[in-house]
């Protein structure tokens, strides 16, 4: 058990001239909630076809519960259930006929009811055909495929496409539930708060890279989008030599408002204490850094880098 | 054995489709209205009867089976249901096995009961019935749709999309089929026009009929002519005295067993390493 979930090293996967993946190392836990985050078309779901030997590495390898990509497949599929995306279902089988398949295959009993019940498909639903299914309540029953059998290992690509935000709070729950009971959840999302929610780590895909790989509050700090905090004062031209506080970034004055980019979190108390001890602070307005900058930051196109790149430089001067 | 579950799920489908409703009901209606119409002068008139089956069918199953397995693998890739079937732990050769079988069970309940019905029509209206001859008959028909359900689904394997899967089922039944008896073209005379032309050689008449045997179509023909009804479409004789083993009716089912191998195994082959993206 100590392999990790998935490991991958310098996993690369061209298409002709195009570079879907691009030497991408990643490690996910056993036992963890991974992220699998990026924009739509960074090659999320070209590493996950890639884990599951639909399509092949161009370079690099792929380690999934301790077997290679390729020659242990077989293994890999016998304890992972998987979320594919985009894929029909077969229109004229049941939600529960869908269920007896992944059964059959994995040669486990599995109570198709239960199961279904779980990812909240309707007892009617269950029984009947397909094709006359919803987005979401396929996508119910595709995450109730993939959780069959209680594999050790779920990976999810954009599980909650389809669903609406009722259903993607009762996917992240079976998330965390599952996660709970010691499975590893990989799962892909080119939405943040999703993946913010329920992750223990994620990893960040862009243009077929790895950018980042870490836990949301330190991607955040190190990310060099800089906290900020709001202080409504009495007389804010009293307030003088803030700029030079340690910890403080830069200082603006609008008004009786001060706006301070602090250098993290901490520092926020600090610029506090100072303002206060200068004049009367009327209100205090402290929001959590914006995890779309955040994302836009390590994922954004040139404009955002050069923003965050700007941030990062006014920080080290 | 989840190539069985394959099957069985397969099979469930065409079902429901109602794939399978429309082909019995097709072969049905055929022999039913062949035995229905057949004179019932002449000799051998229930014989006659299934010989004018046999030439139907010698045209009408290559592509009623084309059609009833080209989407077999090309279908659950296009849909993307084959990361379903293949995200479980099921092998590559068992979905190429499982949709192989299950088409082909199609074919076994569409010859089956039509030839059923065509033997209770044949009791009632022909004195003598040939049963040997109509048993052998459902045999050789179901050898040559499962040739043919073979073609399809290994070229269904080879190909990613509905439209590649259609024109490649198209391609096969133009090539066995028509392209085979295209005047001054065909392979015989392509193989003539090289031997005596290009290479001037003497005339090798055996080589030139083994190739028109090639097609399992022709192949079919040769098997259920000289084994059944001992008489060859155009009336002629049919294999020459003395002529070598792989002329001989005997030896067809080698040919057609080859190409159901060679269609599935290069199928498989190709699928084996294909990419599913």
């Amino acid at each position: 058990m100590s392999d990790p979930a998935v490991e991958t090293r310098g996993l690369t996967k061209r298409f002709g001239d195009v570079l879907a993946v691009d030497s991408v190392s990643m490690t996910v836990e056993r036992g963890e909630v991974y992220g699998f985050l990026g924009p739509n078309g960074a090659g999320k779901s070209t590493t996950i076809n890639v884990l599951l030997d639909f399509i092949h590495p161009s370079e690099g390898s792929a380690r999934v519960l301790g077997h290679d990509s390729r020659e242990g497949s077989l293994a890999i599929r016998r304890r992972t259930g998987m979320l594919p995306e985009g894929a029909e279902l077969y229109p004229r089988l049941s939600g529960q006929e869908h269920i007896e398949m992944v059964a059959d295959a994995k040669n486990i009993d599995v109570d198709p009811a239960a199961v279904l019940d779980r990812v909240g498909l309707d007892r009617d639903d269950q029984t009947r055909a397909t094709d006359g299914y919803s987005k979401g309540m396929g996508q119910r029953l595709a995450l109730g495929m993939a959780l069959s059998g209680d594999p050790d290992l779920l990976i999810l690509d954009e599980p909650s496409s389809g669903l609406d935000p009722n259903g993607m709070a009762e996917m992240r729950e079976i998330i965390r539930q599952e996660a709970e009971d010691g499975t590893t959840v990989f799962f892909s999302s080119h939405l943040l708060g999703e993946v913010e929610a329920v992750c223990d780590r994620v990893g960040i895909l862009n243009n077929g890279r790895l950018v980042a790989e870490d836990t949301i509050e330190s991607l955040r700090e190190r990310s060099g989008v800089n906290p900020v905090i709001e202080l409504e004062c009495a007389e804010p031209s009293a307030v003088d030599g803030l700029g030079a506080v340690d910890g403080v970034v830069s200082v603006e004055r609008d008004g009786r408002r001060l706006t301070v980019t602090c250098r993290d979190s901490g520092n926020k108390i600090t610029a506090v204490r100072y303002v206060d001890e200068a004049t009367t602070v009327t209100d205090i307005v402290a929001e959590a850094t914006s995890l779309e900058a955040l994302f836009e930051s390590y994922t954004g196109g040139d404009e955002e880098e050069d923003r965050a790149g700007a941030t990062r430089a006014e920080v080290e001067g | 054995m989840s190539w069985v579950a394959i099957a069985r799920r397969d099979f469930q489908d065409a079902r429901r489709s109602r794939i399978l409703a429309l082909v019995v009901g097709l072969f049905v209606a055929l022999v039913g209205l062949l035995m229905l119409t057949g004179s019932t002068g002449g000799e051998t008139p229930a014989e006659d009867a299934l010989w004018t089956l046999h030439g139907i069918a010698l045209f009408l199953m290559p592509i009623v089976m084309l059609v009833v397995a080209y989407l077999s693998v090309a279908g659950e890739r296009e849909t993307g249901r084959i990361k379903y079937l293949l995200g479980l732990p099921n092998r590559r050769w068992e979905v190429v096995l499982g949709k192989f079988v299950s088409r082909s069970l199609v074919a076994v309940l569409a010859v089956g009961l039509s030839m059923a019905v065509g033997l209770g029509i044949m009791v009632v209206r022909f004195d003598t019935v040939p049963v040997a001859d109509a048993a052998g008959l459902a045999v050789f028909m179901l050898f040559l749709a499962t040739v043919y359900i073979g073609l399809a689904v290994g070229i269904s394997a080879l190909t990613a999309t509905r439209a590649r899967a259609m024109a490649g089922a198209i391609g096969v039944y133009v090539f066995f089929t028509v392209y085979w008896i295209v005047p001054t073209v065909n392979p015989q005379d392509s193989v003539s026009y090289v031997v005596e032309e290009l290479l001037g050689l003497g005339p090798k008449e055996n080589l030139y009929e083994f190739v028109l045997l090639l097609s399992p179509s022709f192949a079919y023909d040769r098997l259920t002519n000289g084994l059944l009804f001992e008489r060859a479409q155009d009336g002629s004789e049919l294999v020459e005295p003395g002529a070598p083993f792989y002329l001989q009716p005997e030896f067809m089912p080698v040919i057609l067993l080859g190409w159901l191998a060679l269609a599935l195994g290069v199928g498989y082959w190709r699928f084996r390493d294909a990419e599913l993206g």
